[in-house]
């Protein structure tokens, strides 16, 4: 097993876009390879595209636009966490020395879809398919034992949209206040319009690849230091029937921080994932940046916002930067890659050496973490 | 062979047109059909072993499969005990009677002809299994709920391919 490193990125802009799922997928995967002027593309040997999208063979499809002729490929699809689960396996394939270097391509086209993704599988829902119903459970119940207050969750709209606003590829540019995120419509009880995640188009890359290589394509690599997965199941009725702890979370988070040889202290940045305003505050506390109960006053006390003891969603998270389903959990960790390079512009949070991405799957079933640095790890454990 | 064939193909334009009639109706009424179909009928038996589950929720019962090797519940049904991966499972009604441990009105997410905002609840099932779902609620007003109430089956429905029921409040 090597050491692998992000090497190079690109992404669209994310919003309303023109254009199909392919034209998406070009216009990233082009940025992306021009990150990295001394690759050339015959050496990428591994090809992921990470989308919900349903049709076939459009992998090869994609590839073939871009000029790749990749050994390995394939579309790898897990719903929301699509992107994260996407980079884990990317670094499987590079760690393991099956390819060298490989990119994972996100992409999702959703403006035109009445609901997006569809979840025909789940009848613990009842034909109830809103996302927002289940996060407003798990919200409730959080408000409820803890004391988190409404207005905790529209802190968490508040920091995202202002932190969207300076990152020029997001979904929504500009703030808005606590008094509009209260106002605003209501979805699902507790939830509100700006407590929640909009149809977003968009495209986001990254390649990988190992030790050797690395510093022949960059002289600023950012590594993947450690890995955890958890898939609990698919179904509502299914998981997390204590509604304010998500096992996938935990889990996961456990595996990356001891495969990273890290701990929640050394995190810098973390890209979490806000599916819904009350995610966030849920995350904090499973992914053990604080206790549990305390992600309400983790926001209230501005703990997560750039300048706070750990910048949470610095890109604007989902609410904010938006969330093209199979592009998501690339474009999380395209933000630490920026944040750990200094690369970040206006929302830069100065000097970050370790940082967190967590991607989640439906009412929270599967959970995707990957931990970065700007340092290799030493030794393989 | 070619006999078998031509059969075949004649059943799966017979099963094409059901559900092109399907979609062309859920339009006609201006369907803000909250979910895509199926790309084949998931209420036919032989298309899914566990059509049963549509079938019943058409007469209006809730129902799933229980294991008959080591009596787990299923939920959602399956044609596999997920405990033992025993394929011999017997089909039993859902309890009737839950908790609610959440609720809220669902601005989105309607069915068509459905006024939103919908009285929406978490419940969790008394019974075998400790079941959990997700529910309408009719018979009360949002104001009349509370976390801890005990609710009772109301009714359950197939509605445009999709399963829908009801709880209403269990008044002794």
């Amino acid at each position: 097993m090597r050491n692998v490193a992000i090497i190079g990125y690109g992404l669209t802009k994310f919003g309303k876009r023109e254009g199909s799922l392919r034209d998406l997928a070009a216009e990233a995967g082009k940025s992306t390879l021009e990150s990295i002027p001394n690759l050339d593309r015959s050496e990428i040997k591994g090809f992921f595209l990470t989308t919900t999208d349903g049709e076939p063979y459009v992998t090869a499809s994609v590839a073939e636009n871009l000029g790749l002729k990749p050994a390995l490929s394939a579309k790898l699809e897990n719903l929301c966490a699509s992107g994260g689960m996407g980079i884990t396996v990317a670094y499987g394939a590079v760690a393991s020395g099956i390819v060298d270097v490989c990119m994972v391509l996100g992409v999702e086209k959703m403006s035109h879809l009445k609901i997006a993704p569809p979840m025909e599988w789940d009848f613990t829902r009842g034909g109830i398919m809103p996302p927002a119903v289940w996060g407003s459970m798990y919200a409730q119940k959080h408000m409820r034992e803890f004391g988190t207050r409404e207005e905790d969750l529209a802190l968490v709209s508040v920091k995202n949209h202002r932190n969207s606003s300076m990152n020029p590829f997001a979904q929504f540019q500009k703030p808005v206040t606590i008094e509009e995120v209260m106002k605003s419509r209501p979805i699902v009880s507790p939830l509100k319009l700006y407590d929640c995640t909009a149809k977003t188009d968009g495209a986001a890359a990254v390649v990988l690849t190992n030790e050797e290589l690395a510093r022949k394509y960059t002289d600023s690599p950012v590594w993947i230091t450690g890995t955890g997965q958890s898939s609990l199941g698919a179904s509502f009725g299914n998981v997390n029937p204590q509604y304010t702890t998500w096992p996938a979370v935990a889990n996961a988070s456990r595996d990356a921080f001891r495969t990273s040889h890290t701990t929640p202290e050394d995190i810098d940045i973390a890209e979490l994932h806000d599916a819904f305003t009350i995610n966030e505050i849920i995350e904090y506390e499973d992914a053990g940046f604080v206790e549990k109960g305390k992600g309400g006053q983790f926001i209230r006390e501005g703990q997560s916002e750039i300048g706070g003891k750990i910048p949470v969603n610095t890109n604007g998270g989902l609410i904010g930067a938006g969330h093209p389903i199979g592009a998501t959990g690339v474009a999380q960790s395209i933000e630490v890659v920026q944040q750990l390079r200094g690369e970040a512009g206006k929302r830069q949070v100065g000097s970050a050496e370790v940082g967190f991405t967590l991607n989640l799957s439906a009412s929270v079933s599967t959970a995707s973490v990957i931990v970065y640095g700007r340092k290799q790890r030493s030794g393989y454990s | 062979m070619a006999a078998t064939n031509q059969k075949d193909d004649e059943k799966r334009h017979e099963h094409q047109m059901q559900s092109v009639k399907r979609s062309n109706h859920s339009s006609a009424e201006g369907a803000e059909s909250s979910v895509p179909e199926s790309h084949y009928p998931w209420d036919v038996p032989e298309y899914n072993k566990i059509a049963r589950f549509f079938a019943s929720l058409s007469e209006s019962k809730i129902e799933t499969t229980k294991c008959t090797l080591c009596n787990t519940i299923q939920w959602p049904p399956r044609s596999i005990c997920s405990n033992c991966l025993c394929t011999d499972l017997d089909w039993i009604e859902i309890p009737k009677t839950g908790t609610v441990v959440g609720f809220s009105k669902a601005y989105v997410g309607t069915n068509p002809g459905e006024e939103p905002p919908m009285l929406v609840a978490a419940v969790h099932l008394d019974g075998e299994g400790a079941l959990r779902l997700l529910t309408r609620i009719s018979k009360a007003k949002f104001e009349d709920m509370k976390v801890g109430m005990k609710v009772k089956f109301a009714r359950a429905a197939l509605v445009n391919g999709k399963p829908y029921w009801e709880h209403e409040p269990l008044t002794n």
